[in-house]
């Protein structure tokens, strides 16, 4: 079994014979053409440019009827590039200059764009490269006549691996026959990445060289969430994600998807909150519409990366002000920066590379050592409060010191404010993530010091089992349903119902179907998911009872292993909901 | 001095992360043609025609790039506006999202 790291693009687990793409080699049958055929070349370039500017039309209307005219923009750009008569007059000039065929001359212009691109702005350019080889290669096929689409219908549901695909490519796939995608090459943020979230088709690319390890047919599994491609796959690890993958279309299964107007409730009436994890203002409304009761999570770090300078106090506050007035009465728990590490250098700051940063200078503990920072973000914070039913929340806790610190800093920035009569609202009810298992352990202490607990099971997973998220060569210890962690969870509700603190689980685990019960078993009662799971969460919710619930919990904590607990959950699931394909 | 309907605007481009790149130019070229005015765009020594896509991704323009708009005809004032809104528009999120 290998297990191969990639950019995760779009969310999803998909297990299947690989289908395996060879997008190389375009064909371009001759270089130059006889001077009496110049004209000819020159008729085959303008009907080519033509039919393809016309394909690339179709292309776009079918891909904005399916997903919108944003998508569709994608592949219209396309359209106004064909019919561009300067870069027609171009290729031309080509062909009578050179005597080149049209084939030849569309290639050496548009990878003379590209170099001229890349000898402006090498990362740029590159952004850009996938969408030019994309251009030549309908021109090129358009000009050879070359229609085959391997991609528009495979017999069998399979999963795409290829070094890359084009933006025309991903929008043609169709989600029900191809279950992911998995690329060598790739970046987030390209228009093929976009395309296959937008059709929520699991993604990874950016995996590097594996295509010679994979043959047609063999079994391969694409985590999209997490950025996984696993070939050949052990015994374990397909039952694992087996369940995963069952339980993910049970929820979304057959049937139809419950309305946002009703509400998340067990067979049995028991109310479990769905919320939603946020990055951006413009993620609120999407919520909405899939029937949030509010915002759990939102990430307040685009605030800070790729940016000159750190934002500024008015910046942070129209940011929060955006979603706190989208969201009306409903909660937004807004969470403090929780960067560093990886990723993050403040415009103010650190001075060298950390060797550990996972364990060093990050998140809660770069706000208490950068008080202006952690000040302007906890005042923009109190400002946006009137508008709406803000909430606030510390990440990377590990110690009541830093419990009791933070707090401080906020009360601090609550005197400021009163003195300058700055409206704000009090008693904003301030909490805390569990995620550090130092602060699991302390949930009693801790729970009597704020108003609510959320527990960061991405973080909480990684730090009890030291294994790195990041790092593919440990995958399979990092599992949200190992025995370890499930007790500390079960420590932190206990200690959390003591007190009569809420607790909800904001990391992938909770976005998971296949862990509904058992969270809810072991006494969550919210759960805070990306937007998109919320249905299939709701439908989940809606066909579990409590009792049953609590005991699937009682009995995986009894379970010494992972495996076991996995077993149990499948078991689980063959018992409460119809049985998928996987 | 300016000639009626001639603006001449310098606007900075954001539209992060990939600023004038293939949808925006193509938007922009759109539009141009739309109107009844000439709009050009310069960027250094560079001269892009602004009714013509693969013109303006020529100028190679970034987040964060300089460029100057200039407008003649009727309609010239809204058509500038249309362009600068399009170039400086808050843009697609970058970073996939992060671990929690």
């Amino acid at each position: 079994m290998e297990i191969r790291r990639g950019i995760a693009v779009s969310e999803g687990i998909a297990i299947g014979p690989a289908l395996v793409l060879d997008t190389e080699g375009v064909r371009i049958p001759f270089r130059t053409v006889p001077a009496d055929r110049v004209d000819g070349e020159i008729a085959r370039l303008r009907a080519a440019l033509l039919d393809a500017a016309d394909s690339a039309r179709v292309r776009q209307q079918s891909l904005a009827d399916k997903l919108g005219d944003d998508m569709g923009d994608i592949i219209g750009s396309h359209v106004g590039l064909f019919e561009d008569p300067k870069r027609q007059a171009e290729f031309e000039s080509l062909i009578r200059v050179h005597n080149y065929s049209a084939e030849y001359a569309v290639s050496r212009g548009i990878r003379g764009y590209l170099k001229r691109l890349e000898a402006n702005d090498a990362a740029w350019a590159a952004r850009l490269r996938p969408d030019f080889l994309d251009l030549e290669k309908q021109l090129l096929g358009a000009l050879v006549g070359d229609r085959t689409q391997p991609l528009a219908q495979p017999g069998t549901p399979v999963v795409v691996v290829a070094n890359d695909l084009t933006p025309t490519e991903t929008s043609q796939l169709d989600p029900k026959t191809v279950h992911a995608l998995a690329t060598e090459s790739g970046g987030a943020t390209s228009h093929t990445a976009i395309l296959a979230g937008a059709l929520e088709i699991p993604a990874v690319v950016g995996v590097g060289k594996f295509l010679n390890d994979v043959s047609g047919g063999d079994t391969v599994i694409v985590d999209g969430t997490q950025g996984l491609v696993i070939l050949d796959p052990d015994d374990a690890t397909l039952r694992r994600y087996e369940l995963l993958r069952r339980a993910q279309l049970s929820a979304s299964g057959i049937h139809r998807l419950p309305t946002r107007e009703v509400p998340a409730v067990t067979r049995d009436g028991s109310r479990i909150h769905l919320h939603g994890n946020i990055e951006f203002p413009s993620e609120a409304r999407p919520c909405l519409d899939r029937g949030a009761d509010g915002i759990g999570l939102y990430r307040t770090e685009f605030l800070y990366t790729n940016k000159s300078h750190d934002p500024t106090e008015e910046e942070q506050y129209e940011a929060y002000c955006a979603v706190l007035t989208e969201f009306g009465s409903r909660p937004v728990v807004i969470r403090t920066l929780d960067l560093g590490g990886d990723k993050f250098v403040p415009a103010t700051g650190i001075a060298a590379a950390e060797k550990n940063p996972f364990l060093g200078l990050r998140s809660v503990r770069l706000c208490l050592r950068n008080l202006p920072l952690f000040k302007t973000q906890l005042r923009a914070i109190l400002r946006a409060s009137v508008h709406g039913d803000a909430r606030v929340m510390f990440p990377m806790i590990s110690t009541v010191m830093e419990l009791r610190h933070c707090k401080s800093v906020w009360r601090e920035v609550q005197e400021d404010l009163e003195e300058a009569g700055i409206p704000y609202k009090h008693d904003l009810p301030v909490g805390t993530m569990i995620e550090v298992p130092s602060a699991a352990l302390m949930a009693d202490v801790l729970a009597k010091q704020v108003d609510f607990f959320s527990i960061g099971t991405n973080d909480l997973v990684q730090y009890t089992l030291a294994a790195d998220r990041n790092n593919e060569t440990v995958a399979d210890l990092y599992n949200p349903a190992d025995p370890a962690v499930l007790r500390l969870i079960a420590q932190v509700v206990k200690a959390a119902a003591a007190c009569n603190v809420p607790v909800t689980v904001c990391g992938e685990m909770s976005g998971e179907p296949a862990y509904t019960a058992l969270l809810v078993g072991l006494g969550i009662r919210s759960l805070s998911a990306t937007p998109r799971k919320i249905p299939e969460l709701k439908r989940t919710v809606l066909a579990l009872a409590v009792p049953d619930a609590e005991k699937l919990a009682a009995e995986a904590l009894r379970m010494e292993t992972a495996r076991e607990v996995n077993a149990l959950l499948s078991a689980h699931w063959r018992r409460t909901l119809p049985d998928q394909e996987v | 001095m300016a000639a009626p309907g001639h603006i001449q605007r310098t606007v900075t481009v954001a539209n992060p992360p990939l600023g004038l790149h293939l949808r925006p130019a193509n938007a922009i070229a759109r539009l141009v043609r739309r109107t009844k005015c000439a709009v050009t765009f310069l960027y250094g020594d560079k001269v892009a025609d602004g009714r013509s896509p693969s013109d303006l991704l020529m100028l190679f323009a970034p987040p964060g790039t300089e460029l100057v708009l200039v407008a003649d005809g009727d309609g010239a004032a809204e058509a500038v506006e249309a362009v600068v809104a399009i170039l400086t528009a808050a843009g697609e999120p970058d970073e996939h999202p992060p671990s929690s």
